[in-house]
């Protein structure tokens, strides 16, 4: 542990002493506001995660696995398809005999005389983060009475200062190549990452109830007008709609996406998502209709699921590409989800249906055009020859090169780019998309990238390795560029539940078991080739949940256990394809970027998963007298090689004084011999210890 | 001068020789509920030295007194150990107040009269199981058992009605006090009881014909600290005496409603506290999860059946003393109950509960419960729990229920005797302005017991 982190830990301790003193405040009420009755509790709280693993993100900057990798390229030849290197056979296009009075560009080394072949050491350090995660929150809850009608209040205000052990990464380092990057998101792609600010394409705040910035985010969670009357209860303003009786697997809990921007689903699993879903604005009827029966009835604006902003540190999505959002674009901010679900219970037995009409807040994926007219950097033969055949042979003005047809194309000459075949595969893999079909749809489904002599090399792994390596020594590093857009889907689901009952005290006795099923017709994915028309399919769910608190002893409280399993058709906890899962990783020249993922020249890619998704939890918490000290453990398996297990404790020392520590082991090759055989990998670098120290009153 | 009929001796004789005999009735110069039938006044039933303070003391303690560590010997036997000790050791004080012999103002109006009128007509069934009235439907209002012949009478009385009215909702401040005298935690929020059958008070009565397989709806909630706010539970309580509730909760973390395993009930309803849901009331569980109810003594017991009510604090609010900090001990008033029925139940349907058995005071007058103490499984003391009714009536204030002023509890000292914490509860006049405490509100249904009601109660 450096000083930073030392001075953090001393300084929260200081501030949480300071802070706890002797009194112990409990809210307040009992004055009037506008002729209502007010009242209110709040919390500040530090939250820290100390990084154990010693690795950034894989899809952070810093983190990238091809980082400081000495990687040979070659560049393959167009007239035959790519499959053969150009340089020990090829003709020698115009220009090409500069090769030997430029110098190398940034990050090449061994350069053959035409420039075609080279080693590529991406320029990116690796620099690993002590800390994952320090934030100071503060959260106010407010209520204001007026007899049966009330407005409910809830505002959350979070500020991360940055640094503190942190390694954040600077686009602005770099912007002296290639002329930086151009398209994307300022606030994501051009400088230092942005910790909670969100913002999508055409509108910097697309959240009516949400400021955030860089460094701060203050939203109001809830938001509305509360009216009782009889059995009704109808909720009005910004709010979060829970449903079903799984925990953290998320089967009836369709209404509202999820807001992982804090501390991803890392935080003290016992909670599921009370910090993580995201509320919307809208209209929430709750009827009572009979003394069985709950009718629960939402219209809510639709808000996507907010994903972790680029190179900070829990994002998954590869920093070497540029989503582009077209939740504003596309008038998502207009649309609106809207559910119904009736729920009886009968004794032991209870029975729930629901159905959800919905824009699906998880998105699809595609390529799309980077619409950046940069020409390829003439600091390179291939480079400059594809310059010079753009200007002399499609006709592009003079002086901008490939530029105007790049910008019909998904990509974009910009530093911090993919730089080599075997990055690529690498990637592609971890995140559950098709190395080869995804290069193909890149071509395929953009007529521009035709015209650079670009193919759809089929599988030839030959051919993809001589593609991909010839564009970017060509662009000395490319960006792809992709777009998320939003898509209605109806979701049906019913579910059942029993209570068991068996000899006193046994195990078996008062377990209780649901299981949920849903289906959703029609469902659109992000396609494993990130092709334009996505992947529609129909999905099924289906979860198991038995539950139980079982007393081991008179001396402690009964301890609460959990056992689900889950079951996915076609999609992965995050919606990924099952389809993508599985790939290995290629290099002609004994790379292996990923330890954990077999990587060879003919490498298997998406052989998918045959039985679906499979998912299993077991979590229990175990109190101790007087619940002054809390025990607990949840656990995710993927049974395709992948753990998340999470031990905690919590501390009550008082009333005003909450202590939380827990431990992410995360492993994403426990067992099997490939990483990308399961979910968990995607997270693998996030061993930490939390720590949490809350006041509350 | 005045003549002693019966002197100090007697009554003790009395209890001792009905106890050596294995009978038992209510009072000592007559049946206590005859004395109450006739004229609504225990006096008759008995001598002068069970009616006042002054009487069972000789005038060494006279109404109006505080018993402290200085004259407390002088009432040990008044007491359970746990309040003799904390009266002896932590400076906890008891001030005396007149024995109240009108019985009408030791529980609801209605209460006491559905007992007059239903009197003889409470029995248990054939299989021994549910309590029912003479046609074998279920029980129709007011106590079943006035004049209790054995332990699970009181017990099943008990059961039946928890706090004597169709509905109530209690808004609730709980404190939990540290050894070293100083709050540890502070909880607020509200109970609710709304029960379906024998309803004295709320149409439809005796039964809620829709519920009338059902003995009550129960639920508790929490609005303070944050980190409870909107954790809420509701008990559906089956008619049948040996069926759990069903247990549905939200917790604030989930965000929604839960169903919930409904046999652990010696589980701390919140960190700090040792409250479990099996205390409340002293019979928080079915009847017949517990047995081997027997009758262990009877006797003069002091506790608080009146002039409990803080009418000069506007939110009803009580005052502390004693302990370390004067701050772990309710300001409390007591009368010399005449007599009191001590009953011994064990937990027998919680293999691992962490109590042998419980020892419980019912006030003879009425069969209220006085005082409790659990035992852990070795036999030694864990709990003890003393509290207050009231009327909610002094001087020119009063608080009506229906025509007539509000009986409830006032507040309750929950003792761990084993850790040295205490735990004090009381009831309030609302909590948030929003949640207020009172008694036959049918609307408490739809506020507070249902689904729809711990959702909208629940955490945002």
């Amino acid at each position: 542990m450096n000083w930073r982190i030392r001075g953090a830990v001393v300084g929260t301790i200081t501030v949480l002493a300071a802070g706890s003193g002797n009194a112990l405040a409990g809210g307040g009420a009992g004055f009037q506001f506008l002729g209502g009755d007010v009242s209110y509790n709040g919390l500040l709280r530090l939250e820290t995660a100390i990084n154990t693993t010693g690795k950034a993100a894989y899809a952070n900057q810093y983190g990238d696995e091809a980082n400081g990798v000495a990687i040979p390229r070659s560049a393959g030849n167009p007239l035959t398809n790519w499959s053969t290197p150009l340089d020990p056979t090829g003709p020698l296009p115009l220009g090409f005999a500069l090769g030997a009075v430029l110098p190398p560009t940034a990050g090449v080394s061994n350069q053959s005389l035409t420039t075609a072949s080279d080693v590529i050491t991406r320029y990116v350090p690796k620099e690993d983060p002590d800390i994952n995660y320090h934030v100071l929150r503060a959260e106010l809850q407010g209520t204001i009475a007026w007899g049966n009608i009330s407005l409910i209040t809830r505002i959350r205000a979070l500020y991360d200062p940055g640094a503190l052990g942190y390694r954040d990464f600077d686009y602005d380092a770099y912007k002296d190549i290639n002329g930086g990057i151009t398209g994307g998101l300022p606030n994501q792609f051009h400088h230092k990452p942005s910790y909670f600010g969100y913002q999508v394409n055409g509108d910097k705040h697309p959240l009516l109830f949400e400021r955030s910035g860089s460094n701060y985010q203050v939203d109001l969670p809830a938001f509305f007008l509360q009216y009782q009357i009889g059995s009704l209860t109808a909720r009005l303003g910004n709010q979060t709609v829970a449903w079903g009786q799984l925990l953290f697997f998320r089967t009836f809990d369709t209404a509202n996406g999820l807001d992982v921007r804090r501390h991803l689903i890392l935080n003290r699993a016992v909670e599921e998502y009370a910090d993580v879903r995201e509320s919307a604005p809208g209209l929430r009827l709750t009827y009572q209709a009979t003394d069985q029966i709950v009718v629960d009835v939402f219209a809510q604006q639709f808000i996507p699921t907010i994903l972790n902003n680029v190179n900070t540190p829990y994002n998954i999505v590869p920093s070497q590409f540029t989503i582009e959002d077209r939740y504003f674009t596309e008038g998502g901010e207009h649309h609106f989800n809207t559910g119904i679900k009736i729920k009886g219970d009968y004794g032991k037995f209870d029975v729930e249906a629901m159905y959800t009409h919905r824009y699906n807040p998880l998105g699809a994926i595609r390529w799309a055009q980077s619409g950046v007219n940069k020409p390829l950097p003439n600091s390179n033969v291939l480079g400059l020859a594809f310059n010079n055949y753009c200007q002399a042979v499609l006709g592009t003005p003079i002086g901008s090169g490939c530029g105007p047809i790049l910008a019909k194309t998904p990509f974009e000459v910009a530093p911090a780019g993919v730089f080599s075949a075997e990055e690529w595969f690498n990637y592609a893999g971890y995140i559950k998309l098709d190395s080869y079909d995804g290069l193909n749809k890149a071509v395929d489904d953009f007529p521009a990238a035709q015209q650079l002599l670009a193919q759809d090399i089929g599988h030839d792994p030959r051919a993809a390795n001589g593609e991909l390596n010839a564009f970017f020594i060509a662009g000395e590093g490319l960006r792809g560029h992709i777009e998320r857009t939003y898509h209605q889907e109806d979701v049906f689901g019913i579910s059942g539940g029993y209570v068991l009952d068996a000899e006193p005290g046994s195990i078996l006795d008062q377990l209780i078991t649901h299981v949920d099923v849903t289906y959703t017709p029609n469902r659109t994915f992000t396609a494993v080739d990130l092709r334009k028309e996505f992947d529609k399919r129909d999905e099924i769910q289906v979860g198991l949940v038995s539950e139980k608190y079982q007393r081991f002893s008179s001396d402690f409280p009964a301890t609460y256990l959990v056992f689900q399993y889950l079951w996915q058709k076609n999609s992965d906890l995050l919606g990924l394809l099952n389809d993508g899962y599985g790939s290995e990783n290629l290099s002609f020249n004994g790379i292996k970027l990923d330890k954990h993922v077999p990587t060879n020249t003919n490498p298997k890619i998406n052989p998918g998963r045959e039985f679906g998704s499979n998912y299993v939890v077991f979590a229990f918490v175990q109190p101790f007298p007087a619940y002054i000290y809390e025990v607990s453990a949840a656990a995710l398996i993927d049974p395709y090689g992948g753990v998340l297990v999470q031990p905690g404790i919590q501390w009550k020392p008082q009333g005003n004084i909450t202590v939380n520590a827990f431990y992410n082991y995360v492993n994403g090759h426990a067992w099997g011999n490939n990483a990308n055989d399961n979910t968990v990998h995607l997270i693998d670098f996030a061993n930490e210890v939390g720590l949490r120290l809350g006041y509350q009153f | 001068m005045r003549l002693i009929k019966y002197d100090r001796g007697y009554s003790r004789r009395h209890f001792l020789k009905q106890a050596a005999g294995g009978t038992f009735c209510a009072g000592v110069l007559m049946p206590t509920w005859d004395a109450i039938a006739a004229t609504g006044d225990i006096s008759k039933a008995y001598p002068d030295e069970l009616l006042s303070i002054e009487g069972y003391t000789r005038g060494k303690i006279k109404t109006g007194d505080e018993i402290n560590a200085s004259n407390v010997e002088l009432v040990k036997d008044l007491l359970e150990p746990v309040r003799y000790e904390q009266i002896l050791k932590m400076g906890r004080k008891l001030k005396i107040v007149k024995t109240t012999t009108d019985v009408m103002r030791l529980s609801p109006w209605e209460y006491i009269e559905a007992t007059l009128k239903n009197s003889g007509k409470g029995r248990f069934d054939a299989q021994g199981n549910n309590v029912v009235s003479d046609d074998g439907q279920p029980w129709i209002g007011g106590n079943p058992f006035p004049n209790p012949k054995n332990g699970i009478e009181l017990f099943a009385a008990q059961t039946l009605s928890w706090g004597r009215h169709d509905a109530s909702f209690y808004a609730l401040k709980i404190c939990d006090v540290a050894v070293d005298g100083e709050p540890r935690f502070f909880y607020e929020g509200g109970w609710a009881e709304l029960a379906t059958v024998g309803r004295v008070s709320m149409n439809p009565k005796p039964y809620w014909p829709e519920n009338k397989d059902k003995l009550r709806f129960q639920s508790v909630f929490f609005t303070s600290p944050q980190q409870f706010r909107g954790t809420s539970f509701l008990n559906i309580w089956p008619y049948d005496h040996s069926k759990f509730p069903l247990l549905y909760g939200y917790v604030a973390d989930f965000r929604r409603v839960r169903q919930f395993p409904t046999d652990q009930r010696f589980e701390p309803l919140l960190p700090g506290t040792t409250l479990f849901l099996s205390d409340a009331w002293a019979a928080g569980d079915p009847l017949h999860t517990w047995s081997n109810y027997k009758i262990v003594g009877r006797g003069p017991f002091l506790a608080g059946l009146s002039d409990s009510w803080n009418a000069d604090h506007p939110n009803w609010e009580h005052d502390t003393h004693g302990g370390p900090k004067g701050k772990t001990f309710w300001n409390s008033n007591v009368e010399l109950i005449p007599e009191a029925i001590m009953v011994e139940a064990e937990p027998t349907a919680f293999p691992r509960a962490p109590i042998s058995k419980k020892r419980v005071w019912f006030d003879a007058r009425n069969q209220v419960v006085v005082g409790m103490v659990t035992y852990d499984r070795n036999g030694a003391p864990y709990r003890s729990f003393d509290g207050a009714y009231t009327l909610y009536e002094k001087g020119d204030k009063k608080v009506m229920d229906g025509k007539h002023p509000y009986w409830s509890w006032a507040h309750v000292t929950a003792s761990d005797i084993q850790t040295g914490r205490v735990t004090r509860l009381q009831q309030v006049q609302n909590i948030e302005g929003s949640y207020v405490s009172g008694a036959n509100d049918p609307t408490i249904y739809d506020k507070y017991l249902t689904q729809a009601a711990l959702q909208r109660l629940g955490a945002v």
